[in-house]
């Protein structure tokens, strides 16, 4: 299990290492009165399959978005592939590709178009982009809707679009916030698929959820996040030993709420609304 | 990389024409929107070419511009075009809401571009489009009426490209200012403000130069001589004199501001693109011990049904929203100077002045005859939830209705102040509130059938629906709500004017029984057929204002 609190000699000693593909050192981040994020540190092994969960304001968003130049951290630092992404941005953003929650895309383009553009802004040559672009809105079940707006688009395929301009320059890491959120099962299961075939062509995720099952599926590594900071973090058979992963997860984080015996009007019958 | 830059916004802007036509309202809108932009390109490129000429007997829709080119008349006009070409150019982006989505850095932020890569890109992406051509048009205009010296050329050569680079870097620097501001919502309620102040601001001078001669505003032009765009512009006349040093000079001014303007873009650029993260909430809003939320404070003494709880959101949005204030700021303050520079030409005396104020609600007509545009993600939870058509729309008319008060009260008092008239204040006012349900129930007939979606989170670059040719459709249904206040209002306003002035008290009792009665009558006839039409074309409307919502 990693140790949260390395120092700085320890994490300049973790770049050397080329077993691992991410390392996060002591990222701290403020909102006002708010601790986001409260010193997580992080070694991500290149080609895990790595899951980072917690409740809702966990501060996996956050760290997601330091990781990827979203969001400049208070303090901390982090490295992708050996590059320090707030040193070298340019260049790490050319090793990794982001699925971020909430960040807007071209909405006048088709799915086709917003490919093209961006594997040309990421300076990809024609040949590269005419191979890509088919190839992976095809797999992603996107052909159909390859001429359509993406202001059109459902939020199951915007993200897979999302996903599909995230690995169009074969990136060494993907980082994905919840990837699977609103997203149908066909859907989902191809979005699947595509990480699996990043992942066995040496490729690292991680990906933020909330929904322990797809953790405890999908990934070999996972770190548990509560308020800002890791509670665990290792294998995920490692950290469930023997348990459910959703278990460990409710113990590191407390307990339930218990909700006994409110909501009972939820057996009455059903009310209509009072006219104007 | 700038070819990419430009090839995206040439191909964003023929999809969005393209999605534009698929309505015909909104093809007939965007042709009108064309059309606007080729005469007022035309228009600026014969005024600023005419300056070549001593005299230009010019008459434009109607008007005669008076062109006999003395020198007082070219530095007007040019220190009056070079003005307005900057700082025109500086709100438009803002208020047109979301058109050209390659000003939103926020959608390159994941791409390994340079700050200088994104700054480039987003200057030539800004030179593409009907109204920057409109305005190298001018500048086009400018070089040929001011080339009259072969010394000079070079210097008006100059101005011209600095003019419109001005232009565009204070509002790439103004705009990422303002998408950074509404990482937080107060800041984005602010960022709102400045984009309706500003843009409001602009028409209104706009406005006001159409009512009143070029000569009338020489003390604007005075104090424009002196701010760094109207020195260019006096540059480019000295520089048709054949004088070189001093135009040289004067152009400096300008250049420092592209310098500052592109200093404080490129920090702004920074800031954006390393904090997308909107702020999160700090104090709760409400404070109450057991009320429900949206009747506590004030709003507890509204009805608890649904049409009360309509009622209630509405109040609640309308002090929350910056488009709502965005809406009642610019509405208010274009209609205040409509009023002005609308009786200022008929010589009214002070009476008729502030009878004539209702007309100040014709650009806030917009908002009364798109009740369901304001707040698309509303009206689906309206269709959601399966609101009564009813309740639906008295929220709505409740917001209309402030919205269209709100300039009518402050022309008739600034008037009544103004002329000593305060008898047709009171009877403006009065008229107007008997009325106002009258007015918006016909807004909410309308609605069904003009909804446009009205940005809501205060982000100038939020909209995801292409806007084009929504101004021109919203002119057309203003003018077809003044007459429907000129039917309805005046005539009540005028009889209670009489009715005062001659101490008939019974006929003031009359005519508000019979406005109050005439008003009942034809606010629930219009409620109904809205809630009735509504309730035919509900997925049609929500698929007009977000496609997504509708799926």
């Amino acid at each position: 299990m990693t140790d949260p609190h390395v120092g700085d000699e320890q994490a300049a000693a973790v770049m050397t290492n080329d077993e691992r593909a991410v390392v996060i050192r002591g990222l701290f981040k403020t909102f006002g009165a708010n601790q986001a994020v409260s010193g997580v540190s992080l070694d991500i092994p290149r080609g895990a399959f790595y899951g980072m969960v917690g409740p809702n304001g966990a501060g996996k968003s956050t760290t997601m978005k330091m990781c990827t130049c979203l969001l400049r951290p208070d303090a901390g630092e982090v490295w992708v592939d050996g590059l320090s992404v707030w040193d070298d941005t340019e260049a790490a953003k050319r090793r990794f590709g982001a699925l971020p929650d909430d960040l807007p895309l071209f909405e006048r383009l088709t799915g086709a178009e917003l490919l093209t553009f961006l594997g040309k802004f990421r300076g990809l040559d024609d040949g590269d982009v005419g191979e890509r672009v088919p190839e992976l809105l095809a797999v992603l079940g996107l052909t159909d809707a390859s001429n359509t707006l993406v202001a059109d688009y459902s939020t199951g395929m915007r993200k897979k679009i999302s996903l599909a301009a995230a690995v169009l320059h074969a990136p060494r890491v993907l980082f994905l916030d919840e990837p699977f959120e609103s997203v149908d099962p066909v859907s989902a299961r191809a979005i699947q698929d595509v990480l699996e075939v990043f992942c066995s062509r040496g490729g690292t995720v991680i990906l933020s959820s909330h929904v322990m099952d797809t953790v405890e599926r999908m990934c070999d590594h996972v770190a548990i996040i509560h308020m800002g900071r890791v509670m665990a973090a290792g294998p995920v058979d490692e950290i469930r030993d023997g348990r459910r992963l959703e278990d460990v997860f409710i113990d590191a984080v407390g307990g339930r709420i218990e909700v006994g015996g409110q909501l009972d009007w939820l057996e009455g019958p059903t009310r209509g609304v009072t006219s104007a | 990389m700038i070819r990419v830059f430009a090839s995206l916004k040439w191909r964003l802007l023929r999809n969005g024409w393209r999605r534009t036509t698929r309505s015909p309202l909104a093809a007939l809108g965007f042709a009108m929107s064309m059309l606007a932009s080729l005469a007022g390109a035309t228009a600026g490129f014969i005024v600023f070419s005419s300056l070549r000429w001593p005299r230009a007997d010019l008459r434009i829709a109607g008007r005669d511009l008076g062109f006999v080119n003395d020198p007082a008349q070219v530095h007007r006009v040019i220190v009056l075009g070079a003005a307005l070409m900057v700082v025109g150019w500086w709100f438009a982006p803002l208020v047109s809401g979301g058109v050209d989505e390659t000003v939103d850095p926020t959608r390159l932020v994941l791409l390994p571009l340079t700050r200088t890569e994104i700054r480039r890109g987003q200057i030539v992406a800004g030179f593409i489009g009907m109204a920057p051509i409109a305005m190298i048009v001018w500048a086009l205009g400018m070089i040929v009426g001011m080339s009259r010296s072969p010394a000079g050329m070079v210097i008006v050569i100059l101005g011209a490209l600095v003019l419109p680079l001005g232009g565009l870097v204070g509002s790439r620097a103004l705009a990422t200012s303002l998408a950074r501001m509404t990482r937080t919502r107060r800041g984005g309620d602010v960022a709102g403000l400045i984009a309706a102040a500003g843009g409001a601001t602009v028409f209104a001078v706009l406005q006001v130069a159409r009512f009143i001669g070029l000569k009338d505003l020489d003390p604007l032009v005075d104090v424009l001589r002196w701010t760094p765009p109207g020195m260019v512009g006096a540059a480019l006349e000295g520089a048709s004199r054949g004088e070189v040093l001093v135009p040289a000079l004067e152009l400096v001014p300008l250049a420092l501001v592209i310098a500052v303007a592109g200093w404080w873009w490129t920090r702004q650029l920074d800031a954006l693109l390393t904090n997308t993260a909107r702020a999160q909430a700090s104090d709760p809003i409400y404070r109450e011990e057991g009320s429900i939320a949206i009747f506590s404070g004030l709003r507890r003494r509204l009805p608890h049904s649904s049409a009360g709880a309509a009622l209630a959101r509405e109040v609640v949005y309308l002090r929350r929203s910056p488009s709502r204030r965005a809406a009642l700021i610019s509405g208010s303050l274009l209609g205040v100077v409509y009023v002005v520079v609308f009786v200022q030409p008929l010589h009214f005396d002070a009476g008729r002045q502030v009878l004539a104020a209702p007309l100040a609600m014709l650009f806030s007509v917009q908002f009364a005859g798109n009740q369901l545009g304001v707040d698309p993600t509303s009206f689906w939870l309206d269709v959601v939830t399966g609101a009564p058509p009813m309740a639906r729309f008295v929220g709505r008319q409740l917001l209309a209705g402030v919205t269209l008060f709100v300039p009518v009260a402050l022309s008739a008092i600034g008037l009544a102040a103004w002329g000593g008239a305060w008898v047709e204040c009171i009877a403006a006012l009065v008229a107007t509130t008997v009325m106002l349900p009258s007015v918006t129930a016909v807004g909410s007939m309308a609605s069904p059938w003009l909804a446009v979606p009205i940005p809501d989170s205060g982000n100038p670059f939020s909209n995801r629906q292409t806007l084009g040719g929504n101004g021109c459709m919203a002119g057309l249904v203003g003018f077809t709500f003044m007459l429907l206040v000129a039917c309805l209002i005046v005539p009540i306003e005028l009889g209670l004017n009489w009715s005062f002035h001659d101490g008939q008290p019974l006929w003031t009792i009359l005519i508000l029984g019979a406005a109050v009665a005439l008003n009942a009558v034809v606010w629930r006839t219009a409620t109904r057929r809205a809630a009735r039409g509504l309730v035919r074309r509900e997925l049609i409307v929500l698929d007009r204002l977000d496609a997504r919502l509708s799926k």
